[in-house]
């Protein structure tokens, strides 16, 4: 098994990032399965498939709900007991996901309004007091590229794989 | 017995275009088979009739459709070789597969399971542009699947049953138990497989990656020692 840290979110160096900016979930290659505080992302393009806990299993299902960095963090704070390490983690670890392909920026698809990440909308799972807050790496995996790359991914273009081609 | 057997296992269902092309294509092997058994998964097309065609050549089990993990896990129960392949009902073996994948057999150090390298092409009655072929469709790809393994019996045995998960993860859930084990797997670089990409098998579409995202989601909770969520086996 192979098995690859990506870049510690704990580590110094932060991506600029703009944290306003909202994401999405490529769907059509990038899918992810929560069970309780641990995610399974695979991306298809790639043939690799990632996982993170705890707080980073937070971060991804806030992003992937439409969440900003700057909304992340401050939900975090909420779950967590901030030392002063929350804010990079969720920057490093956000620019790791996008970097990895598995978000990418929904600069059209919404209009401005703020996402409900209340408890109310289900996002995350309710806690009681904070707990303390422990940095997560987001794993990488590619021993499964041999299988999960012979599944074509047909998006409709004619640009070439993993696009159709003319005449589709 | 001198020499290993092969059985061959080819699940079918509904694919009456395209089962014979397979068929005859493990039928030509340099390095003949022993048994060719195709599981008949509750075809309601012609194919009784297009494999009826094969006589004796073929061994035909007829079951009611219970998916790609079954078939294949009743082609192995009533297999007797003590090699085993499968092939998908819309792919070809090249003809030198067999003979190529027992030479990897004999080199030491003697591997468990032998994989191939398979190239992918579109369909030919379709037409061009019809089928999104990757760009680099002419180059070989590394075959981690169901069409180009053969296998020790008693490695099968060992891992255990293909899963009966449906919907496309049953062989990869199959393979993640293989690798994970102390067998040793070898992957021969020729190209021993043609897969066929096909407008059905490319309309299945149905969120593959969450389907993949939930087969991988049992691969992590097996390797952590944990039981996998999901479905019973």
């Amino acid at each position: 098994m192979t098995e690859k840290d990506a870049p510690s979110p704990g580590s110094p160096r932060a991506l600029p990032l703009d944290p306003t900016t909202r994401f999405r979930v490529p769907s059509r290659r990038v899918a992810a399965d929560v069970v309780d505080d641990e995610v399974v992302i695979v991306d298809l393009a790639s043939g690799s498939y990632f996982t993170t806990e705890g707080a980073g299993c937070d971060v991804w299902r806030l992003l992937a709900s439409g969440a900003s960095v700057d909304e992340t963090v401050a939900v975090l704070r909420t779950r967590y007991v901030d030392t002063g390490a929350v804010e990079s983690y969720v920057h490093t670890l956000t620019a790791v996901v996008v970097e990895r392909g598995l978000l990418e920026p929904a600069h059209d698809d919404t209009d401005g309004a703020p996402v409900d990440l209340g408890p109310a909308a289900g996002v995350l799972a309710p806690v009681g007091e904070p707990r303390p807050f422990a940095a997560a790496d987001l794993v990488d995996f590619d021993d499964m590229k041999g299988l999960l790359l012979i599944d074509p991914v047909h998006e409709v273009d004619d640009r070439g794989w993993p696009h159709a081609g003319p005449g589709l | 017995m001198n020499g290993p057997t092969i059985s061959v296992v080819i699940p079918t269902k509904n694919r009456s275009a395209y089962v014979a092309e397979a068929i005859a294509s493990v039928l030509a092997q340099t390095h003949p088979v022993d048994e060719v058994i195709v599981v008949d998964d509750g075809s309601t097309d012609d194919t009784p009739a297009v494999l009826a065609g094969f006589g004796d050549a073929i061994r035909i089990v007829r079951q009611e459709w219970s998916g790609d993990g079954a078939a294949r896990n009743r082609g192995v129960t009533v297999s007797s070789g003590t090699l085993i392949a499968f092939l998908d009902d819309d792919d070809l073996w090249e003809p030198h597969k067999t003979e190529v994948q027992l030479a990897a057999f004999g080199r030491a150090p003697q591997p468990d399971a032998v994989f191939g390298h398979a190239i992918q092409f579109a369909s030919p009655e379709l037409g061009p542009g019809r089928v999104p072929v990757p760009l680099d469709a002419d180059e070989p790809i590394p075959g981690h699947f169901a069409g180009t393994l053969l296998v020790r019996r008693s490695t099968f045995d060992a891992i255990g049953p293909i899963a009966e998960i449906g919907g496309g993860g049953d062989f990869f859930d199959w393979y993640a138990r293989l690798i994970d084990s102390p067998f040793r797997v070898t992957t021969v670089p020729e190209v021993v497989l043609r897969r066929r990409l096909h407008l059905s098998n490319l309309g299945r579409q149905n969120d593959p990656a969450q389907r993949y995202a939930r087969v991988l989601r049992r691969v992590v909770d097996r390797r952590r020692g944990r039981v996998p969520t999901g479905t019973d086996l």
